[in-house]
């Protein structure tokens, strides 16, 4: 192996070990298991108290996920503006595409429990693709979005709550998947 | 032939920048360019160096107005922040271009 080839296996080394750093703390993957299973159990026993649980939880959510993700990036000593930016458009993009769809069910043109499934659809599109530009574990929780979306129709008994399970547990494991 | 590739090589050698020769400057602007803005303890980690080494060729880069370094504290301690200027990205970018032009004359 020449000198320059040497050089460049180094520059690589280097690189692919930041890159190798976790993408954010566990305690950001705690906080959307146990909002997901809250969230989605809660369908199955009252629409409207669920529906307030995500207005509130969710933005709660993403400012604590935020926040946690900011500091754990400042301690790593690793911080860029460019890829705070990339995650808000996503999950600001993701978040806006919810609230567009609520108009559906003022406006009577489907029930609570069709829209609920629409939004289950928008949130599992809006993790895969997560899972391919910005954290990869999130991919995992993507799919299992989706199979909470086909399980809904197919379960009869307690559907939202074997969603919220599924979700929250595809979350709790994308944090051991998250590279340490 | 001969001759032209060597005309080649030399035009090539001459976009190499000397100040990123050494592989640790190299890999730090690289870093850099890559992750935007990163710290001093952090930087010593990734490339397992010392404080004295890292340090020195941290300065010469940021002589060359390469980087920019911006002290901050986190949880109370004072944290070094370097970020790679508009000057150090344009000189990483034709260096590799030269690497990658010597490399590939050197292929053919």
């Amino acid at each position: 192996m020449s000198n320059a080839e040497r050089d460049l296996a180094y520059v690589q080394e280097v690189v692919k070990g930041a890159e190798s750093a976790p993408s954010g703390p566990r305690a950001i993957y705690i906080i959307w298991a146990v909002i997901y299973f809250t969230g989605f159990s809660l369908f199955d026993w009252n629409h409207r108290y669920a529906g307030m649980f995500w207005l509130i939880a969710g933005p709660i959510g993403g400012v604590a996920s935020f926040w946690l993700g900011r500091r754990s990036a400042l301690r790593a000593g690793a911080a860029s503006r460019r890829m705070e930016r990339r995650h808000m458009l996503h999950w600001i993009g993701m978040g806006a595409a919810i609230f567009m769809a609520l108009p559906l069910l003022w406006l009577d043109v489907m029930s609570s429990t069709a829209l609920i499934k629409v939004i289950l659809l928008i949130m599992a599109i809006g993790m895969f693709t997560a899972g391919i530009y910005l954290v990869r574990p999130y991919l995992w929780v993507g799919i299992a979005l989706a199979v909470c979306y086909l399980a809904v129709m197919t379960v009869s008994a307690l559907p939202w709550m074997v969603v919220g399970a599924l979700s929250g547990g595809a979350m709790l494991l994308a944090a051991f998947l998250d590279e340490r | 032939m001969a001759a032209k590739a060597g005309k080649d090589i030399l035009s090539s050698l001459d976009g190499l920048d000397k100040l990123l020769a050494p592989r640790l400057r190299l890999a730090l602007c690289v870093l850099l360019a890559r992750f935007e803005s990163m710290s001093f303890s952090r930087l010593k980690e990734l490339t397992r160096e010392t404080d004295g080494n890292l340090g020195a060729n941290l300065r010469k880069l940021e002589v060359a107005l390469y980087l920019r370094v911006k002290k901050t504290h986190v949880d109370r301690k004072p944290v070094s922040w370097y970020t790679l200027t508009a000057r150090g990205r344009k000189a990483l970018r034709r260096h590799l271009d030269a690497l990658a032009d010597v490399i590939g004359i050197v292929d053919d």
